[in-house]
């Protein structure tokens, strides 16, 4: 079955945008490779779709040029060594940044949903 | 007198033109380094290194390979660095170009007048790649049959060494199309259809998925299996190298941000 084409969703929210806080997110948590950050940003239910590979290997690169994460190569008892990410305190502080965004964007939405309740109710 | 050093480097053919710059950079800082460049398929370098051949760098298409051959007796450390996706590549010489999508390959690819290659799975991680897409396009498209109809029509004439030698096939018209990586498609200029995530190999995100996928390698001391798995590159020194301290700072090279421009320029991702 074909896939279902984002672009044509008016209602999809671009990954893009989504993915750098999504990564400082993850990050915030454990330290991770990209394979296993792309993996857990599909689990995420804060995003709908899979990731694109490209562009979370690509925001990883541009984050550790900004300085919001840094990365070593690190390799387990078993399979290859894989370049792992961590935050850096200025990582940490974009994090708490967005988290004060998301929340007020939070309210706006509620406030939205809030409004068209009430014209339901009327 | 000093005597001269020479950095020995043997690498999977689909990684041609990102070795070549990497090494141009690397005899930029290095300019005293006599440096060789070898390539093969995938398995072929590894059974070349099993064989006795002396080489200070390997970069391979496939962790896998390292695993099921080189370590832990030749190599001890290995280091992905790059990922691809496989497509089916083409040029608008080819029967049937303007029409063919990602929804209706498998049909194109059916008709009679139609030629395609793959490399051979035996020697080249884009041999067995080619296979598993087939494997999982099956599923995917809901097509029963479709596996054994591209394996029965993609005879051994069409199978090539290595993926690289598939460019050639397509460039001088011998196939119309050829499932390649979307590296050597981009570097090459050809067109190609995108196939989707479930079954491109491409995404971490559908490891699981992917690795209902297997095929049957032949081996050279025994028969063995490989299952679908995101597209990888990975490097090592192996353990018998003699310019270990360059073949170190070669690597540091392919993996630095100016590695990496290079690998996103030959079409490949750095990871």
């Amino acid at each position: 079955m074909p896939e279902k084409s984002k672009a044509a969703d008016p209602l999809s929210i671009p990954m893009e945008k989504l993915t750098q806080p999504a990564i400082l997110l993850l990050l915030h948590r454990n330290e991770a490779h990209g394979y296993d950050l792309i993996q857990k940003l599909s689990q995420a239910r804060f995003i709908d779709s899979d990731p694109d590979t490209a562009t979370v290997y690509r925001a990883l690169r541009r984050m550790e040029q900004d300085g919001l994460v840094v990365s070593s190569w690190k390799h387990g008892e078993f399979g290859p060594a894989r370049r792992q990410y961590r935050l850096t305190p200025e990582g940490l502080k974009l994090l708490e940044e967005w988290i004060g965004r998301l929340e007020e964007r939070k309210k706006q939405i509620d406030s939205f949903i809030g409004y068209y309740r009430d014209t339901q109710g009327d | 007198m000093k005597k001269e050093q020479t950095l020995k480097i043997l690498h999977a053919g689909a990684l041609r033109k990102p070795m070549k710059e990497c090494v141009r950079l690397f005899m930029r800082q290095h300019p005293q380094v006599r440096v060789t460049l070898d390539y093969a398929g995938s398995r072929t370098c590894a059974r070349a290194l099993l064989e006795g051949c002396d080489t200070d760098v390997i970069a391979l298409a496939d962790p896998h390979v390292f695993e099921d051959l080189l370590v832990p007796r030749h190599v001890d450390v290995f280091f992905v660095f790059a990922t691809d996706r496989m497509v089916l590549a083409y040029d608008d010489l080819a029967k049937y170009s303007s029409l063919i999508t990602a929804n209706n390959w498998m049909d194109t690819l059916a008709r009679e007048d139609v030629s395609f290659a793959r490399s051979d799975e035996n020697l080249d991680p884009c041999g067995y790649r080619a296979l598993m897409v087939w494997q999982l396009a099956e599923d995917f498209y809901n097509m029963p049959g479709l596996y054994q109809k591209l394996s029965s029509k993609c005879g051994t004439d069409r199978i090539y060494p290595k993926s690289i030698d598939l460019t050639a096939a397509l460039l001088e018209g011998r196939v119309d199309y050829a499932f390649s990586y979307s590296s050597v498609a981009k570097q090459f200029g050809f067109r190609h259809v995108e196939f989707p995530n479930r079954i491109n190999l491409s995404n971490p995100a559908q490891a699981g998925h992917y690795s209902r996928a297997a095929v049957a390698l032949e081996g050279m001391v025994k028969d063995s299996r490989v299952k679908g798995a995101p597209i990888e590159f990975a490097v090592a020194v192996p353990r018998n190298s003699s310019s270990k301290e360059l073949a170190g700072l070669f690597i540091k090279i392919l993996t630095s941000s100016e590695g990496e421009e290079i690998l996103e320029g030959c079409g490949l991702i750095p990871c």
